[in-house]
C-alpha cells in the first residue's frame, strides 16, 4: 500500500526570504534609534547604563527574528557602542582594560540571550507546526473512516494534504497509493515521514472498506445459503411426507389377510414404487445440494467397513441370490466422513450392481490402506462398461449405453459418488480387470495419526465396575 | 394388545395412517398436531408411548422430549426425516428411546414400538439373565452364552454387552454406550466403541461380515438385536 511519494517543498521561499530581509532591516533601525537615544543621553548617563540599553536591541530583535539577524544585531550594535559610547566618541577605539572586559562580557551575554531566544522560538515553531500536523492527520484519518467508496477517497484526502503540503497536493490510487506535492525538489525527511503516514492512512482507509465489502458479500452469501437450504429442506420435507404416508399405508396393506393375488401383486407394486420414487428424491435432493456446492459435510470418525456392513444387512433381502465375498483387514482406522454421505455412495454402488449385472452373479467388496488412503473396491462379474463410457457414466443423468429406460436408474447415482468422494477429497474410478466385470475403487484419505485405530487400552482398571 | 400410543405430528395424512395401522395392530391412538397439543394429550391422556414427528409448527419436538422427562420415563419414539442423524441422535440423547426413518415400513414402525414398550414393562425391574437369540447374558455372573456355548470376553467386552443387552432392540448412540461403559470422561472417545465392537462381533456373530446380532446405524450408534 505505500507508494513511492513525490517530493515537496513550502512554496513560501519567497516569503521567508523576505521576511530575513526586513529582519535585517528590523535590526538596523533598532540600532538607529538606539543610537539616536544614546547620543541623546551620553553626556550625561554612566557608561554601564548605556551598555544596557545597547544591549536591549539585539535582546528584543532575537525574540522576533533567526540567528542570523539577531548575530547582525548584536554586532552593529557592538561597533554602534564603541563608535557613540566608548571613549574616545565617535571613531572605533579600545577602551582601557577594565572597559574591555566588561564590554566583551556583554557582548558575549547579549550573543548568549540572542541565541536562547532564537533557540526557544524554533522550538516553540517546531512545536506548533508538529501539533497542527497532528491536528490535520487527526483530521484526516476521522474523515476517511466516514467514506464508503474508495472512489471518495481523493475528495475527502486532498483538503487536508492540500494543508499539509501546498496546494498542489494531488493523491492518485492507481496503481499504487500517490501523492504529488508540486514541488521540484526531494522531500526533506520529516516531510517523507508525513507523506508515508497519510499515505498510511489512506491505505488503511482502503484496507477498512475492502473489509467491509468482504464482511458484507460474506453475509450476502450465508443468507443465499441460508434461503436455499430452507427452500431445500422444505421441498424435501413437502415431498417426503406424502410418500411416507403411501409406503406406511402400502406395507400396511400388505399384511391384511384375505388379499388376491392380484391385490398383492398391486400393493407390491405401490411399495416398491414408492420406495424407488424415495431414492430417486434422495439422490435428487443431494445431487442439488452439492452442486450447489454449499454442503457442509457432517464429518465424523467413522469405520467405513461398519458402514459397507450396514448397508449389506439393509440390502441383504435383495443381495439374498448373490454370493458376496467380503475382504476387510481387522485393523482398519477410523476416518473421517459424512456417513449420511458414503451410506448413499456404498447403496448406489450397490444397486447399481444389482440392476446392470446377471441376477446371482457374485460381488467382491474389498477394503484395503494405502499410505493416507483407505481404498474400498467392489467388482461386480456383469457385462462390464465399454472404456469410451467410463468417464461419461459420472455426467449428470449421463445412462451407459448397456442401460433401459425401464431399470429404474436415473442417471445420478455415480454422479452423486463423485461429487461426495470430491467432497471428501478422495475420488471414485471405474475400471475392467482382465477377468470381465466392472471394478469400482472408492479412495477416502486417511488425515493424521489421530484417525488411526489405536486399540484403547482396556480402561477396565480405570474404572468402577458397572452394577 | 391394547396399548395405548399418542402420535405427535403435524401432517394430518401421516396422522390418518399411523392411526389406522395402529388400531388395526390393536392400539388405542390418541392424536396431537402441535407440541402444545401433545404436551396436554400427554397430560390428560397418559399414554404409554409416543411417536413423535421432531418439526412441528410451535417448537421442536426437542422441548416435548425433554418436558415430558423431568415427569415421566414414557417410551418416546421419534419419526424422522432421512439426513437428520444429528437430530436423531440429539433426540436419544435427550431421553427419547428409539426413532424410525420417513418413509417407513410399517413393520419397521411396528418393530419399534413392541421394543419401547417392552422397555416399559422391564425397566425397573431388576433382570439378571438377558436373552436375545442364540445369545443369553448372566449380569450377576458377568458370563455370556452363545447356543449355550461360554463365550469367553474381556471385562470390557462383557459390560458393553450388558449395556447393550439392557436395552437389546433399542437404538443406542455412541455417547450413550460410550458414558456406560468407560463413563463420562469417554463419551467422545468412539474409537474405543469401535475396536470393542468388533471385537464382540467376532466373538458372537455367526458371520462377523453379516452382523445379526449388532447392527451399526451409520452416523448414530448401535442395535443390539431386540429379543423375541
Amino acid at each position: 500500500m505505500i507508494a513511492p511519494v513525490q517530493a515537496t517543498a513550502y512554496s513560501g521561499r519567497l516569503r521567508a526570504i523576505n521576511a530575513e530581509l526586513s529582519g535585517f532591516l528590523w535590526g538596523a533601525l533598532v540600532n538607529v534609534a538606539t543610537a539616536q537615544v544614546s547620543l541623546a543621553w551620553a553626556p550625561r548617563a554612566h557608561l554601564a547604563h548605556l551598555l544596557v540599553l545597547y544591549l536591549l536591541g539585539p535582546v528584543l530583535i532575537s525574540t522576533r527574528f533567526g540567528l542570523a539577524v539577531s548575530m547582525f544585531t548584536v554586532i552593529t550594535s557592538a561597533l554602534s557602542f564603541d563608535y557613540f559610547c566608548i571613549p574616545p566618541r565617535f571613531a572605533f577605539a579600545l577602551p582601557d582594560t577594565e572597559g574591555v572586559i566588561t564590554f566583551v562580557g556583554m557582548l558575549l551575554m547579549a550573543t548568549l540571550v540572542c541565541l536562547l531566544n532564537v533557540r526557544l522560538r524554533y522550538q516553540r515553531t517546531l512545536a506548533r507546526s508538529s501539533e497542527a500536523r497532528t491536528s490535520i492527520l487527526c483530521e484526516l484519518s476521522l474523515d476517511l473512516s466516514e467514506i464508503t467508496t474508495v472512489a471518495e477517497l481523493p475528495t475527502v484526502a486532498e483538503p487536508h494534504l492540500k494543508r499539509l503540503f501546498g496546494s498542489q497536493a494531488r493523491v492518485r490510487l492507481q496503481p499504487l497509493i500517490e501523492i504529488t506535492t508540486g514541488a521540484a525538489d526531494r522531500p526533506t525527511a520529516e516531510q517523507q515521514l508525513l507523506l508515508d503516514t497519510c499515505v498510511d492512512r489512506m491505505g488503511a482507509a482502503i484496507e477498512r472498506l475492502a473489509l467491509q465489502a468482504a464482511a458484507r458479500k460474506a453475509e450476502v452469501d450465508a443468507e443465499a445459503e441460508r434461503t436455499r437450504n430452507a427452500l431445500l429442506s422444505s421441498v424435501s420435507h413437502d415431498l417426503k411426507t406424502p410418500l411416507s404416508s403411501i409406503l406406511t399405508a402400502g406395507t400396511a396393506l400388505l399384511t391384511h389377510p384375505g388379499q388376491t393375488p392380484t391385490q398383492h401383486e398391486l400393493l407390491v407394486t405401490i411399495v416398491e414404487e414408492t420406495e424407488r420414487l424415495n431414492a430417486l428424491l434422495t439422490n435428487l435432493l443431494s445431487v442439488t445440494r452439492l452442486e450447489s456446492g454449499s454442503i457442509s459435510l457432517n464429518k465424523r470418525s467413522e469405520a467405513l467397513d461398519d458402514l459397507v456392513l450396514s448397508v449389506l444387512s439393509r440390502l441383504s433381502g435383495r443381495l439374498s441370490a448373490r454370493k458376496v465375498d467380503l475382504r476387510i483387514p481387522h485393523d482398519l482406522p477410523l476416518i473421517p466422513i459424512d456417513p449420511t454421505l458414503i451410506d448413499q455412495v456404498l447403496v448406489n454402488l450397490l444397486e447399481n450392481i444389482l440392476r446392470y449385472t446377471p441376477p446371482g452373479s457374485p460381488i467382491r467388496i474389498e477394503m484395503s490402506q494405502a499410505d493416507q488412503e483407505m481404498v474400498l473396491s467392489i467388482r461386480d462379474q456383469g457385462p462390464g462398461i465399454p472404456e469410451g463410457e467410463r468417464e461419461r457414466v459420472f455426467e449428470k443423468f449421463y445412462r451407459g449405453r448397456g442401460t433401459s429406460a425401464l431399470d429404474g436408474g436415473t442417471g445420478l447415482g455415480l454422479t452423486i459418488c463423485r461429487a461426495v468422494a470430491a467432497a471428501h477429497q478422495g475420488s471414485i474410478t471405474l475400471s475392467s480387470p482382465t477377468g470381465g466385470g466392472t471394478l469400482v475403487e472408492l479412495r477416502l484419505p486417511i488425515p493424521d495419526a489421530d484417525y488411526v485405530a489405536t486399540p484403547a487400552v482396556s480402561p477396565w482398571t480405570q474404572r468402577s465396575l458397572q452394577s | 394388545m391394547s396399548a395405548t400410543v399418542l402420535v405427535v405430528d403435524d401432517e394430518p395424512p401421516i396422522r390418518r395412517v399411523l392411526k389406522a395401522t395402529l388400531a388395526s395392530q390393536g392400539y388405542r391412538v390418541w392424536e396431537a398436531a402441535t407440541l402444545g397439543e401433545g404436551l396436554a394429550a400427554f397430560s390428560a391422556r397418559s399414554p404409554q408411548v409416543i411417536l413423535l414427528d421432531l418439526g412441528l409448527p410451535d417448537g421442536e419436538g426437542f422441548e416435548l422430549i425433554t418436558q415430558i422427562r423431568r415427569t415421566s420415563a414414557v417410551p418416546i419414539v421419534i419419526i424422522s426425516a432421512r439426513g437428520d442423524e444429528g437430530n436423531q441422535v440429539r433426540a436419544l440423547d435427550d431421553g427419547a428411546d428409539d426413532y424410525v426413518v420417513k418413509p417407513f415400513r410399517e413393520a419397521e414402525l411396528l418393530a419399534r414400538l413392541r421394543v419401547a414398550l417392552r422397555d416399559r414393562t422391564r425397566k425397573g425391574s431388576q433382570e439378571e439373565i438377558f436373552c436375545i437369540g442364540p445369545l443369553s447374558v448372566h449380569v450377576s455372573q458377568r458370563r455370556a452364552f452363545l447356543n449355550d456355548n461360554e463365550v469367553n470376553l474381556t471385562p470390557t467386552e462383557f459390560d458393553l454387552l450388558q449395556v447393550m443387552a439392557r436395552d437389546a432392540g433399542r437404538a443406542m448412540t455412541h455417547r450413550q454406550l460410550l458414558k456406560q461403559v468407560w463413563g463420562a470422561a469417554h463419551e467422545n472417545d468412539v474409537q474405543y466403541l469401535r475396536v470393542y465392537m468388533k471385537q464382540l462381533r467376532q466373538k458372537l456373530e455367526t458371520d462377523p461380515g453379516k452382523p445379526q446380532l449388532l447392527t451399526t446405524l451409520p452416523g448414530v450408534g448401535y442395535r443390539l438385536k431386540a429379543p423375541h
